[in-house]
């Protein structure tokens, strides 16, 4: 199992890189940019005294809580998680068929689900560190004269990749489908871009009606705006587990019974 | 653990299948099936392109699964995944498409492959290495198709198997590689390897192989050893007088006749002194008996089968 986890690392270390990059740059960039969006949000507050404020406008005034976890964990943050998680799923023996590499993997004494295993135990570690990259906030919190607890962004890290291994889990099963590297991508992208726009597209949580919330993966994944044990989404999260374990033992189906050509 | 679950076959054979039959869709691409590679043997596996070769090969080592019928391979049956995975430990297979894991280096991809075998043989690598030096710190992608093809097979042969099945080994490779990796694999045949491989190549056939499969549209037509072919299958050139038609021999052994001016080439199966005693009552002036060479052989049963 070593060499498979040795191979499905040097297989993604570059995606993991890049996306490490981009999410610690991120974070970065939104602690540095408090204040300067403090000012913004003052001035337009001065020069508009009239005009309608979104919901968050007062609450990221007044909480750099809630100004972390709106443009961290309920934005962009979040966004470039999920374009990871999609990106990362693609790979294992379909997709090595494609580059043709898949001979030789399945000359190798190795049964197929083992190398189903060993990707996903692999890129779903590279998402878990993507998503505790966010950690970054509490440490540098300090530079803009604002604390952030570590218990704060530890778990709104894990309510993030809970809630998005359903992604990860059906982008996978797609990859496993069809032989083709840029399908599955397509096809995972599309359907968080219609899970957000169509289905739930509601940017106030408290606008959002109950059916709607039930199914609001982004919501999910965004996890509550103070995080406590009792706000923490339980039901949301172990179904999303629970489906990302029923992607992957499809997938491995899958695999199990494909002619590789 | 699954060699406990089940019972080996110890026979003469590492190879044997029985009625294997593949089918995409409504393509029978492998039709009942039945060969066996003899243990020790170099066996040259030949058809046309999208005769079933590959198709073959990838069924023995569990790539694909056969549609019906059996096979076993070093004992192990190839349609059972945890019986699969004792054949590979035994047997390497260097498929048609050397692809390898461009994201990794030679070096990397040699110590990735050594982790799964035990008995990984360095003396085999190292002799290797000295005839077809590969640059270790160098990515995959990075390499020439040659250097592909001798880093797929480096990888196939340093396993130590004791079955080796070449899917088109020197596809891509210059004269001078080919005939050392040839002399190479008669090193490791002399070793006791047994070794089934495909060629378009049928002179390196003709070097190596101790024993022949042609196969045609997925079926077997001839499944022989070659010093057998060489005794049964003749090649018979006779001067027969300019102004006589296209003669007929009316013998089952008589395959094919052809007619090049005054010289008649008459491809049969044994049957040889009939057939010089009609050539005499036709008025053959000379007549010339030698073993058909394998090109032929392959070019007399495809000929026939069609």
């Amino acid at each position: 199992m070593i060499p498979l986890l040795y191979k499905a690392w040097l297989e993604t270390r570059t995606r993991f890189i890049v996306g490490l990059i981009a999410l610690c740059g991120f974070s970065i960039f939104l602690v540095s940019h408090y204040p300067p969006q403090l000012e913004h949000l003052a001035t337009w507050a001065l020069t508009h005294p009239a005009a309608h404020r979104p919901w968050w406008f007062e609450r990221e005034v007044h909480s750099y809580r809630f100004y972390v976890w709106h443009r961290q964990y309920d934005g962009l943050f979040r966004d470039m998680w999920m374009v990871s998680a999609v990106l990362f799923a693609v790979g294992g023996l379909t997709q090595e068929s494609v580059k043709g590499s898949a001979a030789f993997s399945l000359s190798l004494p190795a049964k197929r689900n083992r190398f189903t295993i060993a990707y996903s135990v692999v890129t779903c570690a590279e998402l878990l560190l993507l998503a505790l990259s966010s950690a970054l906030i509490p440490l540098m919190s300090s530079f803009v004269g604002e604390s952030y607890p570590v218990t704060e962004a530890l778990s709104h890290s894990l309510i993030l990749f809970l809630g998005g291994l359903v992604i990860f889990g059906f982008t996978h099963l797609l990859a496993s489908k069809l032989a083709s590297p840029s399908l599955p991508v397509i096809v995972g992208i599309a359907s968080v871009i219609i899970l957000g726009t169509v289905i739930a597209p509601f940017d106030n949580p408290r606008d959002e009606p109950a059916l709607s919330r039930s199914i609001d993966l982004f919501r999910l994944m965004s996890g509550p705006s103070d995080s406590r044990w009792h706000t923490v989404p339980w039901t949301g999260l172990l179904i999303s587990a629970g489906l990302f374990v029923l992607s992957f033992f499809a997938a491995s189906a899958l695999i199990n019974s494909r002619d590789y050509r | 653990m699954a060699k406990r679950e089940h019972t080996v076959t110890m026979n003469t054979s590492l190879i044997e299948t029985h009625l294997l039959s593949k089918s995409y869709g409504t393509f029978e691409a492998v039709k009942r099936m039945s060969i066996a590679v003899s243990k020790g043997s170099i066996t040259g596996f030949l058809g046309q392109n999208g005769s079933g070769k590959s198709s073959t090969l990838k069924m023995l080592m569990g790539a694909i699964r056969p549609t019906s019928g059996s096979g076993q391979v070093c004992g192990y049956s190839i349609d059972d995944p945890a019986q699969s995975v004792e054949i590979r430990k035994r047997a390497a297979f260097v498929s048609e498409d050397k692809r390898l894991y461009d994201y990794m280096t030679v070096g990397q991809i040699i110590r990735f492959t050594r982790d799964f075998f035990p008995d990984w043989r360095f003396d085999l690598q190292q002799d290797f290495l000295t005839l077809f030096p590969l640059p270790f710190d160098r990515k995959i992608k990075g390499l020439s198709k040659g250097k592909r093809t001798q880093l797929a097979l480096l990888l196939g042969i340093a396993r130590g198997p004791e079955l080796l099945v070449l899917d088109e080994p020197t596809e891509g490779l210059d004269p001078v590689t080919i005939e050392s990796f040839l002399q190479f694999v008669l090193k490791l045949a002399a070793e006791g390897v047994t070794l089934f491989f495909s060629s378009h190549q049928i002179a390196e056939v003709e070097q190596i192989a101790t024993d022949l499969i042609i196969i045609d549209k997925g079926e077997v037509r001839l499944s022989s050893s070659v010093p057998c072919l060489k005794e049964t299958w003749i090649h018979i050139r006779a001067r027969l007088p300019e102004s006589l038609p296209l003669i007929e021999i009316p013998l089952p052994a008589v395959r094919n006749i052809r007619k090049d001016g005054a010289v008649t080439s008459i491809y049969a199966t044994s049957d040889v002194p009939h057939i010089v005693n009609e050539l005499k009552l036709l008025g053959a002036c000379s007549i010339d008996v030698s073993p058909m060479s394998i090109k032929e052989i392959f070019l007399q049963v495809l000929e026939v089968s069609k």
